[in-house]
């Protein structure tokens, strides 16, 4: 036997066992609950202002039903949480076994998350609120006129930074990497030990840029043609670059995450090509044709349009996650033994 | 003796079980599952698989907990620290292998292998 023989059934163990270790985590969304999730969240984040326009005024201006405006904002935000707790404690636990996964997010962290999106948010957008206001009470050197609103404005903006550091902190510095049975710290290594190796390393490194870089600019290159497509047949007022724009960002990222989400499933699966492709082409065949609110709640003329985008991302989202949780039962009967 | 060899006589014979590996792979990447999981995930039978947890939990590499889900009696299991070390050296010593064999294509005449702690006895040495 050689000395320095290679020493394959090793590199075949670790192979194996990154197949092993990697099965939770291309699990999560075998039942469709990610999708479901996801897709009752666009809706309701879609849904929301149509339901603000469709109730009497009456009802907003009454203490005791003027909440209502928030259950679609309530759902939205825990809707990506909590369908996927509900379908996996009723349908899946019973039928594959429980597991709790270590990137589980708990209600505590996603409520820490969701403080944290947005009291950064706030950040970002006060000082352009603030800095206009502080130019317009120096220039009206004197006039107490808008001091109120500056004092205001400058304490949400500390209160806001505030949060911002001590919550980026916990949420950031807790995320775990996937567990994997390799260690990219001796591969890196090992690579970098021999100029052949370094080339190696360089080229491994551009073709996994190229993969997801390629993609999104496919994804986006996709909507845009298909946008602006659209902005031809039709007369040019009616669809803006930051309308298309937004509505373009809006349906690539779902795409990717479609993608991402489904990952090898796409070999089972294949009608979720299908839908994929019912993504990117819904919004700018069946948007125009959804009538917008009457009232928009004050929202801007770029983002208004994206209502009907929402709408119908969502409901491939939601009709995804409905079908595969229908073949997941199926094909996955309740187990009748005792887990023991 | 070869570097092969070396690995195979430093590698951790409880985990090093195709078996027992399937079962310490799964739990290495989990918080925790229950006995159902483990069993429709690793394809083993009952018997096998209860064999397989009482030596790992007999090494104290894996924790077991009865309990109940409402009114179902449930296991639950998860690795311990101990399993978890010794996992995470198992999975060096692989990975060491790996870092032979990137070198040997790369052309590295001399690989540069973490140590090994039997590096200077025989192969008969490691088994005796």
């Amino acid at each position: 036997m050689k000395d320095h023989a290679v020493p394959l059934s090793e590199i075949q163990e670790l192979a194996a066992l990154q197949d092993r270790m990697q099965r939770p985590a291309r699990n999560v969304n075998r039942d469709g609950s990610f999708e479901l999730g996801w897709g009752t969240a666009l809706l309701c984040a879609g849904f929301g202002p149509y339901l603000v326009a469709s109730l009497p005024k009456s009802v907003w201006s009454s203490a005791w039903t003027s909440w209502l405006g928030f259950v679609p904002v309530l759902c939205m935000a825990f809707a990506p949480w909590g369908i996927p707790k509900i379908v996996q404690r009723f349908i899946t636990w019973p039928r594959t076994g429980y597991v709790a996964n270590p990137q589980d997010v708990t209600l505590k962290q996603l409520v820490m998350l969701m403080v944290f999106g947005g009291a950064l948010g706030f950040s970002l957008v006060l000082p352009f609120i603030l800095v206009p206001q502080i130019r317009e009470a120096i220039s009206q050197a004197g006039a107490h006129k808008g001091l109120h609103d500056i004092i205001l404005n400058s304490i949400k903006l500390l209160v806001c930074a505030t949060l911002v550091v001590w919550l980026g902190r916990k949420v950031i510095s807790k995320r775990q990497p996937l567990p994997s049975a390799y260690d990219p710290v001796i591969i890196k290594q090992a690579f970098k030990q021999s100029p052949v190796g370094r080339k190696s390393w360089r080229q491994v490194r551009f073709f996994i840029l190229a993969i997801f870089l390629g993609a999104a600019i496919l994804v986006c290159g996709a909507v845009f043609g298909l946008i602006y497509l659209r902005k031809l047949a039709r007369p040019f007022t009616e669809f803006h670059w930051p309308q298309m724009g937004v509505s373009g960002f809006l349906v690539a990222t779902n795409a990717l995450l479609y993608l991402m989400a489904n990952g090898v499933a796409f070999k089972q699966h294949r009608w979720k090509w299908l839908l994929l492709a019912i993504m990117l082409v819904g919004p700018i065949l069946a948007g125009p044709a959804i009538p917008l609110p009457a009232s928009q709640l004050g929202m801007s003329s770029t983002f208004a349009p994206l209502l009907p985008v929402m709408l119908s991302v969502g409901v491939v989202w939601f009709l995804s996650g409905a079908a595969t949780l229908m073949w997941f039962i199926w094909h996955n009967p309740p187990s009748s033994e005792p887990s023991a | 003796m070869n570097e092969q060899l070396r690995a195979i006589a430093g590698l951790d014979r409880v985990i090093h079980e195709p078996g027992r590996m399937m079962i310490v792979a799964l739990l290495a990447a989990v918080k925790e599952c229950d006995f159902l999981y483990l069993l429709r995930e690793t394809g083993l039978n009952k018997g096998n698989l209860s064999s397989h947890l009482a030596k790992l939990e007999e090494a104290s590499y894996v924790g077991i907990e009865k309990t109940y889900r409402g009114k179902v009696p449930q296991t639950l299991l998860r690795l311990t620290a101990t399993g978890r070390a010794a996992f995470e050296t198992y999975r060096q010593k692989l990975n060491a292998a790996l870092v032979e064999h990137l070198q040997a294509k790369c052309g590295d005449t001399k690989p540069d292998l973490p140590k090994q702690p039997d590096s200077q006895g025989s192969v008969g040495d490691s088994y005796s």
